[in-house]
């Protein structure tokens, strides 16, 4: 039991950190698209 | 014909046949347009047997078994609506990815003006396999050109249409709802599902492909050897990467009991579907792969493709297409690379194939892991193996390291993950990180898509105005009514801007390593080389970038010999922005110069 619960923690800090990784690369896209909305 | 139909769901039989009949209509064009047939009439008569002949699908017994969403597969649909929308909008503004305007729509556009298919002595945008590019032609001359940008957009939906209806073999309606729409939200997708690309359509011969191989395989019935021979065959017509499918399915097919039988017959199927535009390249070059083995293949007596230019090309297109080692360590980093930090590669990023893969990747393998006494029976086994050693024959055997290559098996690969993914948490276990990552999947990529398609909801809700969508979205476009309001047909143009071929109304050139009629490397010419190749080939009229920072001259080193001669008229001057994203027009525009030019007589030479 307790081992799926860490495999568990595990698989949400994946999806997570996962997550966090690959939007990291879009951070430039930002600003021009807060242009583009016309919030900048 | 096959008989396969029993098999069938009603889905499958509509999606499949939809898959097929792509391929077969792109494989009948072409002896049409060979025979010099390619007008209205022609291709009227093709599309009304087509359509005649597609009575003959008719089922009997019910058309279609309506589902009964719960409340997530309504919210799925919902989302599917929304990208409809979107994929809608694209559809009914003009068409403006580079590649679509200097290719995929253009090749088309000039065999329909010519009325027939003649060979283009040309790597990469010319003497290419143009299968599927065949079938935008019927388009293009029945309809319009929205009629074309409308085809791209129904045979992109009928690829995430036939992902969804084999999912439903192995998952659930919502999981492969879910499996359609990160598809269709792909990147790599988004880019070029709606323009004139053609991965995301070969998808469709990839997936009747493998579908097939699986029922030859547990049927051992040569019916299904023949469909996945045809699939195979109709890749290899669409992309010279379908040669490494027709290969590594081809491997597949024979690991069977009846393997020599079906082994010929998958061969016979492929060849007869894959072979036209291969022979077209014998024919005329020597070399079915140009340029691949045209050093060792080629004729000697093309002087519009000489064998010191043929190796020149390939090191430089090579070079510069492959910025990673093909190495066996390379192979697994790759997808990571391409996935978190894609800049050095051509294309990822904006272009890639999304988080999909990385996110659902430790609950695949776990899914795997879990069931590993089953995996060796499953069905599925055929499709990973299929989508996996294509990829690695792409690795190391392809020409590009472009991701977006790898779109036609990503409906596989899509299929296999989800399913193993949706094993792990069958009981109810892991099933919140699933659903988040899958969640976050979807909200990444519509986001993105929906920023994609802010341009075309701006085109529509600005009245549609033409000119002023392309001279936001096309490179240089800013040219091009000039252009085609004071040259005529006698003018030909010499254009650095690929994109623009589609849009001009005269004859152009454009002038690149990728032809060697006109040479362009400053060590390899001279003013009366230049100059007498130009008019080789029936130049009148030259737009050169104007860079005025350029310390030897305005325009590159070799037009500059034009230039400082007075072999050049100024005729007129535009300034434009050079448009890094089409999407995200601010990322950058920088100032934008051209220059039209006309051509002086010989007398400047003396």
């Amino acid at each position: 039991m307790n081992k799926k619960r860490v495999l568990n923690g595990v698989l949400w800090f994946w999806a997570v950190a996962s997550t966090l990784a690959y939007a990291h690369q879009f951070q430039g896209f930002v600003r021009p698209l807060l242009e583009l909305l016309g919030l900048s | 014909m096959l008989r396969i139909d029993g098999d069938l769901q009603a889905g499958e039989h509509w999606a499949l046949s939809f898959a097929i009949g792509f391929g077969v209509l792109g494989w009948l064009v072409f002896p049409v347009g060979v025979s010099g047939f390619l007008s209205e009439g022609p291709l009227t008569v093709l599309l009304s047997a087509g359509a005649l002949a597609a009575v003959l699908l008719r089922r009997t017994g019910a058309f279609f078994k309506p589902p009964r969403p719960d409340a997530v597969g309504w919210v799925l649909l919902v989302l599917l609506g929304l990208v409809f929308v979107f994929d809608l909008m694209e559809g009914l503004a003009p068409p403006a990815d580079a590649d679509t305007l200097a290719y995929h729509f253009a090749v088309p556009k000039q065999f329909l003006d010519a009325g027939r298919i003649d060979f283009i002595l040309q790597p990469l945008n010319g003497a290419v396999p143009f299968g599927v590019q065949m079938t935008y032609i019927p388009a293009m001359a029945l309809g319009s050109e929205m009629a074309v940008t409308l085809w791209t957009m129904v045979s992109g939906w009928a690829t995430a249409a036939l992902l969804f209806v084999l999912s439903r073999r192995h998952l659930g309606f919502n999981w492969s709802l879910a499996a359609a729409l990160v598809f269709l939200t792909t990147p790599a997708v988004i880019y070029g599902g709606g323009s004139g690309h053609v991965e995301t359509r070969i998808a469709l011969f990839v997936m009747v492909a493998a579908w097939a191989t699986v029922r030859a395989i547990q049927t051992s019935q040569t019916n299904y050897a023949v469909l996945a021979g045809l699939g195979a065959g109709f890749f290899a017509a669409a992309k010279y990467t379908g040669l490494l499918f027709a290969a590594v399915s081809g491997l597949v097919v024979v690991i069977q009991r009846r393997w020599l039988k079906n082994g010929t017959l998958f061969g016979a199927a492929m060849l007869v579907a894959g072979f036209q535009w291969y022979a077209w390249n014998v024919l005329h070059t020597g070399d079915p792969v140009f340029p691949m083995l045209f050093q060792w293949l080629g004729r000697d007596d093309l002087a519009l493709w000489p064998k010191a230019h043929d190796l020149f090309f390939k090191e430089w297109y090579f070079g510069s297409e492959n910025p990673l080692p093909k190495t066996m360590p390379w192979l697994f980093l790759f997808p990571f690379k391409a996935t978190l930090f894609p800049q050095v590669l051509p294309d990822a990023g904006r272009v890639g194939l999304g988080p999909f893969g990385l996110l659902v990747l430790p609950f695949a393998a776990l899914g795997v892991w879990r069931f590993r006494d089953k995996v060796h029976r499953s069905p599925l086994l055929v499709y990973a193996a299929l989508a996996f050693l294509f990829y690695v024959t792409w690795f190391f055997g392809g020409g590009s390291q472009r991701l977006r290559h790898l779109v036609p098996i990503l409906p596989l690969f899509l299929i296999c993950m989800t399913v193993a993914a949706g094993r792990l948490t069958e009981k109810g276990r892991y099933r919140g990180p699933l659903l988040a990552v899958v969640a976050a999947t979807i909200f990444i990529q519509l986001a993105g898509h929906g920023v994609f398609a802010i341009n075309y909801f701006k085109f529509l809700a600005g009245g549609a105005d033409r000119q002023a969508f392309l001279m936001r979205n096309v490179n240089s476009y800013v040219a091009v009514p000039w252009i085609n309001t004071n040259l005529t047909k006698s003018d030909r143009i010499f254009i650095q801007q690929r994109q623009l071929k589609f849009y001009l109304s005269v004859p152009s050139l454009f002038g690149s390593s990728m032809q060697a009629v006109v040479e362009l490397r400053p060590e390899k010419t001279n003013l009366r080389t230049l100059y007498r190749q130009l008019r080789y080939v029936g130049i009148t009229h030259l737009l050169l970038t104007n860079s005025q920072n350029e310390r030897n001259g305005v325009y590159s080193r070799v037009m500059n010999l034009l230039d400082r001669a007075g072999c050049l008229v100024l005729l007129g001057r535009f300034e434009g922005k050079r448009i890094l994203s089409r999407t995200l027009p601010t990322l950058s525009l920088s100032p934008h110069t051209l220059d039209l030019l006309r051509l002086k007589d010989e007398s400047c030479l003396k």
